[in-house]
């Protein structure tokens, strides 16, 4: 009786239960955890998205935005290297048996049919498995992180991901795994059955450097040097998802710090707000809009009524544990694009920049001598006694100019010189630093509205506040002291809950990682089996094998883990984040994590180990 | 014979294998005294349960039920790790299919046995050219198992079976896959591991390897008949 491609494939994989599991589960945890990456970087996307709705300054989401989508392109990257990588072996594998059909007659289409169909099947079965497990898991984890307040978590996503991505690793599957099996089919049954080809040893290796090393190295490495096609592909799958373990990790933790400081740069710490009621209250809404979106009020800035006389002024900065007093008048004016010229590289010629665009701003007038902020700027602050200087915000930088330091503002009629581009979280960005001379000159205002009073970090907060509040009431009851670092904490917070879901994604991608070890060991293991068994049964202990498995993991481990996380460092620090902020502490949490990641990896890839060291010896000896 | 004089003795051993709706009993009542430095040959048709018979005086499989005492020890009782160390220190054994590992050359595999024997490199390097010598394979130390041919291999798998000298070998179809010349060469090196004294149990069809015998079996439907002693 005539045997169907189809029936005999089935009953082949039916008889190697072992080999055929394996494979499905490699490939089905492979597909799985690349559609939870996906899915979960979708869904964190679209949440921080709408969480950005308006509020966070431009200059911050310059930052932030290219981390989400280099994230989401390494996924996507590593989810097609581990298939690749599992197509590949699984196939390669069967190498051996199709030379034994060739040998025994079985015409080269008719191989081909079998373990075309082989692969159809299994990669169907463990996409399916892998599409769905990848859904359910993705459900779970973002309901789980839903319930705790995660409001990124609380958005849905599509159906389209999970039927893209299976649908696209099924095709994958196919074309990656289909090469060895032509290959195979196409070669000598001679060839086929050599071991220098299901051994992967094509020429007398040379190690002489390794003769005096330990058993369990030498044969590790050897074993490694033998699969090199098969090592290569794992350290590359490996080092692109410690790559991205590194990226979101040292680049998430490091772009935290970085727009953490800014932030607090920006905002100031230890700092307090002096000013009228309504002018305090007006300033709160102001720094919220970075957190809380806009805040659309009528204020007239310049009512005289909120002036800061100059006794006042003079009594605050003499109060003990009074460091620093800013003294700043804040109004709002409408604000024009002046072009500027710049030399253009590619015509030799001076070349007009920019257009005549308009808009509001948040004008903020300072005495550049006694300025407690320290922003972060592309350029720099204004010089004293310079009054025809701006500062602009990155956010109004970007919606109003093109080439900000080469062109001017244009203020009531006034143009002024831009010098820099800074990160402020006032108004969202949308402001202006002038001179207070300048600003006092063209609105008429006679001082300051409002006042920063920084404090000595070593005085007695609460008592300066009590000694402070007692002058304003002498002063004006209507007078009042605000501390800013709530609006500091509650900057910060925001910025944090803006980092920590990314911070999540290289926690999956390890899991994925730990599972694309795991496979590619238990297949490995399986592929070594006999061999193992012959070990033992020559008087080693189930911990010598073990520990040559192990010494094969760690040395992929290793290598994976000193290419993903250069390169992860390397692309952080000069590309994803400009002037990055690396403190001490940074470092040590970042080596942390990494570190961290490293040793989960390679506690995952010894469970397949310690399952089949406690294998009955017979059983190791016996080829599934 | 006692206990004490015996170098294997096994004792109504059965051995049945069972699997999801099959049941095999490979080996029936088994009865067998090797005294030390005998020389057994155990011939038998394929599937007549020498390989079993040999891997559970080895202490690679378990009994389903019997005794099997190997230099006093009752392996059937012992765990795996025992068993590991007592393999190491007693026995030699050379597979049917040569069993070599691929991954280290001729020389690291006979010198696989003695590194978890506590000798020092230098010691295992003296061993391992003695050995080398023995086999006439010296030119071959540096290659890999892979490109030996069939005889090459089996003269390798008996070199490893008696580099930490063990007292007993035991040896699976040792000429089975080769030509006569091939066969002739591990029937002499087998003749010389007699001479130094060795207990010896080799499972073949080989008449000249059974000729050496000093007790001659044959197993049969997992039974064993007495040939001749």
């Amino acid at each position: 009786m005539e045997t169907s491609d189809t029936a005999f494939s089935v009953n082949d994989l039916l008889r190697k239960k072992m080999q055929t599991s394996l494979a499905i589960l490699s490939l089905a945890s492979c597909v799985a955890s690349t559609v939870f990456l996906l899915l979960f970087a979708e869904r964190t996307g679209l949440g921080i998205s709408s969480l950005v709705e308006g509020k966070l300054t431009t200059g911050f989401s310059l930052l932030f935005y290219p981390f989400l989508t280099l994230l989401m392109v390494l996924v996507i990257i590593s989810g097609v290297v581990m298939i690749s990588f599992t197509a590949f072996i699984m196939m390669s594998q069967r190498t051996r048996d199709v030379g034994l059909m060739k040998a025994a007659g079985c015409p080269n289409d008719l191989v081909f049919g079998y373990f075309f169909t082989e692969l159809l099947f299994v990669a169907f079965v463990a996409c399916g498995l892998g599409a769905l497990l990848g859904v359910v898991a993705e459900i779970a984890c973002s309901d789980l992180l839903g319930n705790f307040g995660s409001n990124p978590f609380q958005t849905s996503t599509g159906i389209w991901t999970p039927v893209a991505a299976f649908v696209g690793f099924f095709v994958l599957s196919l074309a990656l795994g289909i090469s060895p099996v032509v290959r195979a089919s196409q070669a000598e049954p001679a060839k086929a059955l050599s071991p220098a080809n299901y051994l992967g040893v094509e020429k007398e290796p040379g190690f002489t450097i390794l003769s005096r090393s330990n058993l369990s190295l030498k044969m590790a490495v050897r074993t490694l040097v033998r699969h090199r096609s098969a090592t290569v592909r794992i350290v590359v799958c490996l080092s692109l998802v410690f790559l991205l373990v590194t990226v979101a990790v040292a680049g998430g933790l490091i772009a935290r710090d970085t727009s953490k400081s800014w932030v607090e740069d920006a905002i100031g710490k230890n700092m307090l707000l002096i000013g009228q009621r309504e002018m305090v209250a007006q300033y709160q809404l102001l720094c919220s809009e970075f957190y809380e979106g806009p805040n659309n009020t009528d204020f007239i800035y310049t009512n005289p009524r909120y002036q800061l006389t100059k006794s006042l002024l003079a009594s605050l900065s003499s109060i003990t544990g009074v460091v620093g007093l800013d003294t700043r008048l804040i109004t709002e004016e409408q604000v024009r694009e002046i072009q500027g010229y710049i030399y253009g590289s590619t015509t030799s010629k001076m070349q007009t920049v920019g257009d005549h665009r308009e808009g509001s701003s948040i004008v903020v007038g300072v005495d550049v001598s006694t300025v407690v902020s320290d922003w972060s700027i592309n350029g720099q602050f204004l010089q004293e006694n310079q009054p025809d200087q701006a500062v602009v915000g990155d956010s109004l930088a970007i919606a109003l100019f093109s080439e900000p330091l080469n062109q001017k503002i244009g203020i009531q009629g006034r143009n002024l010189n831009i010098t820099g581009v800074c990160l402020d979280p006032l108004n969202n960005g949308n402001v202006t630093y002038v001179s207070l001379s300048f600003l006092e000159d063209i609105t008429g205002a006679t001082g300051p509205n409002i006042a920063l009073v920084k404090l000595d970090p070593s005085a007695n907060k609460t008592e300066v506040i009590e000694r402070i509040n007692a002058l304003l009431q002498d002063e004006d009851s209507n007078l009042q002291v605000y501390d800013l670092d709530g609006q500091l904490s509650k900057s910060l917070d925001f910025v944090g809950s803006l980092w920590s879901p990314i911070m999540l994604l290289p926690l999956f991608s390890l899991v994925a990682a730990s599972l694309t070890l795991v496979g590619y060991v238990a297949l490995s293991i399986d592929e070594q089996r006999q061999e193992f068994g012959i070990i033992r049964a020559l008087g080693a202990k189930p911990r010598a094998v073990l520990k040559i498995v192990l010494t094969q993991s760690l040395i992929i481990v290793l290598a994976s883990y000193a290419i993903g996380t250069a390169l992860g460092i390397i692309l952080t620090l000069l590309i994803l984040v400009q002037e990055p902020l690396v403190t001490t502490f940074t470092v040590v949490e970042i080596a942390s994590w990494l570190l961290l990641a490293l040793a989960v990896t390679f506690a995952a890839s010894a469970y397949p180990a310690a399952i089949f060291a406690k294998k009955p010896l017979l059983e190791t000896m016996t080829k599934s | 014979m006692t206990e004490i004089e015996a170098a294997v003795l096994v004792s109504q051993l059965e051995k049945t294998y069972e699997g999801l709706g099959f049941k095999v009993q490979v080996l029936k009542d088994v009865n067998l005294e090797v005294s030390k430095g005998e020389f057994v040959a155990i011939s038998g048709s394929s599937g007549s349960g020498k390989t079993t018979l040999l891997n559970i005086i080895g202490g690679i499989d378990k009994p389903t039920s019997g005794k099997v005492i190997v230099f006093n020890e009752d392996l059937g009782t012992r765990d795996e790790g025992f068993l590991a160390g007592f393999r190491c220190k007693n026995l030699g054994f050379v597979f049917q299919s040569y069993n070599l590992i691929s991954t280290l050359t001729v020389a690291e595999n006979i010198a696989f046995p003695m590194e978890w024997t506590g000798k020092n490199s230098k010691q295992i390097a003296e061993r391992v050219e003695e050995l080398l010598t023995l086999i006439d394979l010296t030119q071959r130390a540096g290659h890999f198992p892979f490109q030996l041919s069939g005889g090459e291999q089996q003269r390798v798998a008996l070199a490893r079976a008696m580099a930490n000298d063990p007292p007993l070998l035991l040896v699976d179809e040792p000429t089975g896959n080769l030509d006569s010349k091939t066969s002739l060469k591990v029937t002499q090196i087998l003749e010389a591991m007699k001479s130094r004294g060795k207990t010896i149990i080799v499972a073949t069809h080989d008449p000249h390897i059974i000729e050496l015998a000093h007790q001659k079996q044959i197993l049969e439907e997992g039974r064993l008949i007495i040939g001749n002693k």
